[in-house]
């Protein structure tokens, strides 16, 4: 592996990298980037609840929740962002609970399913419940991010926010897979008869892992609603359900940064075919060809480019005719 | 609702299920060798579809031969998707649920540009109505029925009653055991995943006279099969065929007593229910 | 082996590094016009049309040496991004050609997309020219926006010209989208035929996504209505509607007041099924000259007609018409030329009005044609203006 210096100094970079979009990059890169740290937040939100073997294919749902909880507050009742966002948060997880504690009985193949039908669930209720979320007219008139009082009316401003929420979520994050609950989580994952034989609570730290997920999704859900200002039902169903999935196991599933990298990857990938109507097409071909040739993900891409070249130059004492 | 209505309902209902059972046939064969749920299913009922659009509409030929086209062209798609995805992936049951996703949005991508932006139609097989019980039900949906009867007989006699059949019922009990018996275990799964497209092919072949075409056609029919499987168990057959007649009424009979979304609603609460009290479905069996 | 994985890998790392580029110089002489419009998906079939109608325009008054603003000659380019349908993508397209493109002129089309952008349209001053149906679209509170297609409120003419000729027909079922589409198009229309003195037996909604209309229909058909209107809906969805409304044994007529294209509709529900529909918009004998010559050009240009491409010209007419009357590019002069302009779309004289309605006078006013099937041809039967001028 590399030299535990490395680490400060790419981090470092990155968090300068994105510091300065604003200032290069124009309202437009703005705007795409803060989708991205939403979509960031939303994959690495969901590794816990995969480290511990759950495969759950509804996590847009609890950003649905996440975000028309926080928009109709905000709206309706003039509550300020900061606690909107954090009643969106906790009503996600409250949700989470009362979903993943009867499921917590179900494995691997039936709890994705009950999570793939609860999207759907969500999806119709937010749809035909008209008289408060509008139903597919759309949910407008979301007021704007706010902290302390103060309207962030300028989409770098707004963007700084998402910065720095997924900065902090991603630190939580971290300093939970490596504290003692995150290697309970490990063990769970690698086998619930291992981790039962040690005396851990699976079912307790199952849950928690879940509802910890459905929490930070609600969070990025409140953000993306009072930064798109527009909430309609059928944006948040299987397509970004499984979308958030993808990011984890394209960015790889081995190591922390795999969902971040993921997540940014497929986000940004579609901005050169912009326009293009093959947009789609590229996007799944390069999902395909990431999870055939990297099963490890595209953080397994510099071993597999270093063990590639190795090999090259091992193998080079008969140039081929091509070369 | 009147006696007439219900009637009604009810034999639309069957036809309904009919084409859900066959979906959900092979999404629960490959669910019981490979514990895999094949995403892609949708978009190969959407692929089966046009298989009927060029051959029979297009290119004139003889609907059944159309149809049979369909199935083996599908089902030896299915063998190949076994050897290019599932195959190198070596079982890993979420890297391959993230292939096939990936798949899926591209067939369904791919097809606008390759079939047209336009919706296509094929043209009526079974043309007219028939008079049953006093009520009109167009002969082309009561003809599913049969056809969908026929192909599910012809499967379990196949399970039950062939080599073939035998080795994959032994890798559905275990798989290292049957590995051990000298059952090829890479043959039997192509053989799985090519009999689970050619159903998929076949239900959408089945439809596309009725329904009309476009690449997202599949998308429906596959949350439907979801369901379906859930209901009737993962990885059983006559919980499939219970699970496609049971949600094919629900979705007749309640829409229209009460439309069409309730009855949506209705069905996915009833699964999350279900799931959440007796997991392994109706006729399901604990992994 | 090894090469193709090597070159999968470099496709990889290509594709992430051009991601962010730097933004594109402008030539002086040339103006552009944002389409955020789907090019891809399922709503494709209207996207394109607006697309290619509007490049057609442009490209032939470019060809011209281009549009003559204060004795100098400016070309006029079209910049299009796919919006896919998707409200997110809607924002991040109309948000990259106002902050990225420096658009100062868009067309959105879709209803949803264009109300999830209403407000951006508003703060960036652009001018919008939208093809959407859209409740509270057309309103003072958006005063940039000039709504480019007739809207269920001007179509519903047509009902009276049915109340006229067709005095039999009385009780009249509903079926459309359940969305604000469907639901706002529904509103007007039971609003305005009721005060006809039509009875609405029916009201019924349906996702987007349905094929099996049966349920739905055996729930309108115990009504026992003389017309089915199926405002708002696709065509492949009218089609299907149609052929399984048959099957169950409805004998009556059938009303499109949108805009639809019978002849996919007649393909889906077979021909025979489609006798005697009503719709707006879409015409097949006798086409006008006008008419005519565009479908020539349009498909020289691009291949395949699509009909949809007439109506969908407006915004691209509207846009040089109010550049030529203002002699300017403002926004601001251009809104205000719109508000007065007339100007010759492919039917007929239009303008922009509607204000006894809307508050508003930012609404396209044109003879808009009828058409009914006869035997398989959709036949112009009479055109007519909005009942608000």
């Amino acid at each position: 592996m590399r030299p535990k210096l490395g680490v400060p100094i790419v981090l470092a970079t990155v968090v300068g990298l994105a510091l300065l979009v604003p200032r290069f990059g124009g309202d437009y890169y703005v705007h795409v980037f803060a989708l991205v740290f939403t979509n960031v937040i939303l994959a690495a939100s969901l590794r816990p609840s995969l480290t511990c073997g759950q495969l759950n294919i509804g996590h847009s749902a609890f950003m649905s929740i996440g975000a028309y909880t926080s928009a109709l507050l905000a709206k309706n009742l003039a509550v300020p962002f900061e606690i909107s966002l954090v009643c969106g948060a906790l009503l996600a997880a409250a949700v989470g609970l009362a979903i993943g504690y009867p499921s917590l009985r179900l494995r691997g193949v039936y709890f994705a399913m009950v999570t793939v039908a609860f999207v759907e669930v969500i999806r119709l209720i937010a749809q035909l419940w008209v008289s408060l979320t509008r139903g597919m007219s759309g949910l407008s008139g979301i007021p704007k991010p706010s902290i302390l009082g103060m309207t962030l009316t300028t989409r770098a401003s707004q963007y700084y926010l998402v910065l720095g929420l997924t900065l902090v979520i991603l630190l939580v994050l971290w300093k939970l897979e490596h504290s003692r609950l995150g290697l309970i989580w490990k063990s769970i994952g690698l086998g619930d008869n291992l981790a039962q034989s040690l005396g851990v609570d699976i079912a307790r730290h199952k849950l928690l892992a879940f509802m910890l997920g459905c929490f930070f999704a609600g969070t990025a859900g409140a953000f993306y609603a009072h930064f798109i200002r527009f909430l309609f039902p059928p944006e948040f169903g299987f397509l970004m359900a499984t979308n958030i999935l993808v990011y984890n196991y394209v960015g790889g599933r081995g190591h922390f940064v795999g969902p971040v990298v993921g997540a940014t990857f497929l986000s940004l990938l579609s901005e050169p075919f912009r326009g293009s109507p093959y947009e789609t097409i590229f996007f799944s071909i390069a999902m395909l060809l990431t999870i055939l040739f990297l099963p490890g993900g595209l953080i397994t891409l510099p071993r597999k480019l270093a063990e590639l070249r190795w090999w090259r130059t091992a193998s080079s004492p008969t140039p081929s005719p091509a070369a | 609702m009147t006696p007439a209505l219900f009637v009604q309902s009810a034999i639309i209902g069957v036809s309904l299920g009919s084409i859900y059972i066959l979906m959900a046939l092979g999404l629960t064969l490959m669910f019981g060798m490979m514990h895999i749920i094949n995403f892609a299913h949708g978009a190969v009922y959407m692929l089966g579809a046009f298989v009927i659009y060029y051959v029979f509409f297009q290119g004139g030929m003889p609907y059944f031969v159309a149809f049979v086209a369909s199935m083996v062209l599908l089902g030896i798609f299915g063998y190949l998707v076994e050897r290019s995805i599932y195959r190198p992936i070596k079982g890993g049951i979420e890297p391959t649920l993230v292939a096939l996703l990936a798949l899926t949005t591209f067939l369904q991508a791919a097809g606008y540009p390759v079939f047209g932006q336009l919706d296509k139609h094929v043209p009526p097989v079974f043309p007219g109505t028939r008079n049953i019980l006093g009520v009109g039900i167009s002969i082309e949906r009561l003809m599913i029925i049969p056809v969908a009867a026929a192909l599910v007989i012809g499967l379990y006699l196949f399970i039950n009653n062939t080599r073939l059949g035998a080795a994959m019922r032994a890798i559905e009990q275990d798989k290292e055991a049957a590995a051990l018996q000298g059952v090829n275990v890479h043959v039997v799964n192509g053989l799985a995943f090519a009999i689970g497209f050619a159903l998929a092919a076949a239900s959408g072949a089945l439809m596309a006279p009725i329904f009309k075409l476009d690449p997202m056609m599949g998308e429906q029919p596959l949350l439907k099969a979801f369901i379906i499987i859930i209901l009737g168990g993962l990885g059983s057959i006559p919980g499939a065929i219970l699970g496609g007649l049971m949600l094919g009424l629900i979705d007749s009979i309640v829409a229209t007593a009460l439309g069409a979304e309730p009855a949506f609603l209705l069905s996915f609460v009833f699964i999350i229910m279900l799931l959440l009290f007796r997991p392994t479905g109706l006729f399901g069996y604990a992994s | 082996m090894r090469s193709q994985r090597s070159r999968m890998l470099a496709c990889l790392t290509v594709a992430g590094l051009v991601a962010v580029g730097p933004g594109i110089t402008r030539a002086q002489d040339v103006v552009k016009f944002g389409v955020s419009t789907p090019l891809s998906g399922p709503a494709a079939p209207w996207g394109i049309p607006h697309k290619n109608a509007t490049e057609l325009i442009f490209d032939e008054i470019n060809a011209q040496g281009g549009l003559d603003v204060g004795g100098k000659k400016y070309k006029l380019e079209v910049v299009a991004y796919d919006h896919k349908y998707v409200i997110a993508e809607g924002v991040a397209t109309v948000n990259r050609l106002i902050a990225k493109d420096g658009v100062k002129y868009v067309s959105i089309l879709g209803g949803a997309v264009v109300k999830a952008n209403e407000e951006a349209v508003n703060e960036g001053r652009v001018l919008n020219l939208p093809l959407a149906y859209a409740d509270g679209l057309v309103s003072p509170k958006n005063p940039l926006t000039f709504h480019s297609f007739p809207a269920p409120p001007e179509t519903t003419s047509f009902w009276k010209w049915v109340k006229q000729n067709h005095p039999s027909l009385k009780r009249v079922a509903t079926i459309s989208p359940n969305d604000d589409t469907g639901w706002w198009s529904i509103k007007v229309e039971t609003t305005f035929i009721q005060k006809l003195g039509y009875e609405t037996v029916a009201k019924e909604f349906f996702e987007r996504t349905m094929t099996d209309f049966n349920p739905v229909l055996l729930r309108i058909l115990t009504q026992k209505p003389d017309v089915i209107s199926v405002l708002a809906s696709p065509a492949g969805s009218v089609g299907l509607i149609i052929k399984q409304a048959r099957e169950l044994g409805f004998k009556g007529r059938f009303i499109h007041i949108g805009q639809v294209d019978t002849s996919v509709v007649a393909n889906i529900a077979g021909k025979a099924n489609v006798e005697g529909m009503w719709v707006h918009g879409f015409v097949q004998t006798p086409l006008p000259e006008r008419i005519k010559s565009w479908q020539t050009r349009y498909t020289k240009k691009y291949g395949e007609w699509n009909a949809t491409s007439i109506d969908f010209a407006n915004p691209a007419f509207a846009f040089v018409a109010a550049v030529k009357k203002a002699q300017s590019f403002d926004p601001k002069k251009v809104a205000d030329a719109l508000g007065v302009v007339e100007f010759d779309n492919l039917w007929g004289k239009a303008h922009f009005g509607g204000k006894d309605y809307y508050g508003i006078g930012n609404q396209i006013i044109y003879p808009m044609p009828f058409s009914e099937v006869k035997d398989g041809v959709a036949t112009l039967v009479t055109q007519l203006l909005p009942p608000h001028n």
